[in-house]
């Protein structure tokens, strides 16, 4: 039983000293106090090896966060639409072969099309250093950093270009 | 507060949205930044307006190579995709960073194989369904869309775009949109247009007719008539369904013949002149055949040219 007595990393101890305030954060983005929980629970994990402290250990810790929130909710939503799949999947077999409809219920597939549609249709319509900056961030993950680098503008334009961007897709929502 | 304030109120909280989930991606954000970003989340507005960004970051999230690509396709099981909308799609992805002019028209193939439909989503928001068997051709650009439904049944569900009209030509007529849904059906012999929404101009060599929900256009040889019908009988095989408002057999069987390999035909005129009311729902021709002999005083023989319908 080595090191029972040894304090927690720094960044670990910063963690449970922050970590009232980590859940509260995201049971307010995430409306939801047990997903919230969950945030939590996987920044530490995330943490419990990290043996350096970040420069900004909190600003750290709520990145990391975010970023747990955003996979978790891709992940319920891949595994949704698996389900939807296989739920409503509209198959009839004949001796001639199997009929499949591929929009078991037509009117939700065509919503999601849709809602595809508008989003492709607004980022068509930015500006093209806009898009440049849009995609490339969001698609090819590069940091706002290296687009200002690879594109010769400032970190602050691409900012800029970002939450224009941004602000354009919130637009689209009626 | 006026509507406009509101809408204005609106836009502010979007921008000022976009610019919290910015700043808080930069390395210098501080916990400061976030704590303030809590207290402004406070507000329920606020958090709608974090929500529509970060819904449609979702829908960028989940349909990341559909962001390189100028159409995506929904395919059914074991529809044909062309070797050439890949080429183009890969091309269009290099052109989104390579150079960002208006692109010519593009074009794209479609063909639904012969037991599913097939949904493509076009690029406008619209949706193109095609049925069993049909092939149709797409030229996409900024100034224009255009169809060519080559052979079978497409429905259409038009955006109306005042700066790109969007046309479909089958056959001998050419329809020209005012923002619509309609069905149409290119056969050997004939050309049917059922609009179901809005409205649409049909031509033929000859005239010009327009066409409001309910009406339906038949162009056959060179005649061009309308008439009014249940339009959404036409989109009826979307479902997987056939639906008959005293319909002579023969027409029936027609269409029986468009969904199977197996010839069916009809042996005396009596028959041929039946009329039929109900819904048959698409399945082999055996099948379809033998519910038809539950609802008509005929029975069905089946032998080696396929299977042939006689008045009992």
């Amino acid at each position: 039983m080595a090191d029972t007595d040894s304090p927690a990393s720094p960044l670990l101890a910063f963690y449970l000293g922050k970590r009232g305030d980590l859940v509260r954060f995201f049971t307010l983005r995430t409306s939801s106090p047990a997903e919230a929980e969950d945030i939590v629970q996987d920044i530490y994990v995330k943490i419990a090896k990290h043996a350096e402290t970040p420069d900004n250990p909190a600003a750290y810790l709520y990145r990391l966060g975010a970023n747990v929130m955003i996979d978790r909710a891709r992940a319920r939503r891949r595994s949704s639409a698996r389900d939807d799949t296989y739920s409503r999947a509209f198959r009839v077999e004949t001796p001639a072969g199997e009929v499949t409809v591929d929009a078991p219920d037509p009117d939700a597939a065509i919503d999601a099309r849709q809602r595809l549609a508008r989003v492709m249709a607004v980022v068509d319509a930015m500006p093209p250093q806009r898009r440049r900056v849009f995609l490339m961030h969001k698609i090819e993950g590069v940091a706002y950093a290296d687009i200002g680098a690879r594109l010769g503008i400032s970190q602050s334009a691409v900012e800029k270009h970002m939450i224009a961007a941004l602000k354009s897709l919130a637009d689209q929502r009626p | 507060m006026s509507r406009n304030d509101a809408n204005a109120g609106h836009s502010e909280r979007r921008q000022a949205a976009a610019a919290w989930l910015v700043r808080l991606e930069n390395d210098e954000a501080t916990g400061a930044d976030w704590a303030a970003f809590e207290r402004w989340l406070t507000d329920p507005e606020n958090r709608k307006a974090i929500d529509e960004i970060e819904s449609a970051l979702a829908i960028v999230d989940d349909h990341r190579s559909a962001f390189a690509a100028p159409l995506r396709t929904k395919r059914s099981g074991g529809a044909l995709r062309t070797g050439v909308f890949a080429t183009l799609a890969m091309a269009a992805a290099v052109l989104l960073f390579v150079e960002l002019q208006p692109a010519p028209a593009r074009t794209f193939d479609y063909a639904a194989p012969s037991n599913a439909v097939r949904i493509v989503q076009l690029p406008d928001g619209g949706t193109l369904t095609l049925n069993r068997s049909a092939v149709a051709h797409l030229q996409w650009s900024s100034a224009q869309r255009r169809a060519i439904l080559i052979r079978g049944e497409a429905a259409f569900r038009v955006i109306h775009n005042e700066n790109a009209p969007f046309t479909v030509i089958a056959g001998p007529i050419e329809l020209r949109d005012i923002g619509t849904e309609f069905n149409v059906l290119r056969t050997p012999g004939a050309v049917t247009v059922t609009v179901r929404e809005g409205a649409l101009d049909v031509s033929s060599a000859a005239k010009t007719l327009r066409l409001s929900a309910g009406d339906q256009a038949t162009a056959d040889g060179g005649r061009l008539s309308s008439r009014r019908v249940h339009a959404e009988d036409a989109f009826a095989w979307r479902d997987g369904r056939l639906i008959y408002r005293d319909a002579p057999l023969s027409a029936v069987v027609a269409d029986l013949n468009r969904y199977g390999a197996t010839p069916i035909t009809i042996a005396d005129r009596a028959a041929a002149a039946l009329r039929f009311s109900g819904v048959l729902v698409i399945d082999t021709p055996a099948t379809m055949t033998s519910r038809l002999e539950a609802f008509l005083p005929v029975r069905s023989e089946h032998n080696a040219a396929g299977i042939v319908i006689r008045s009992r």
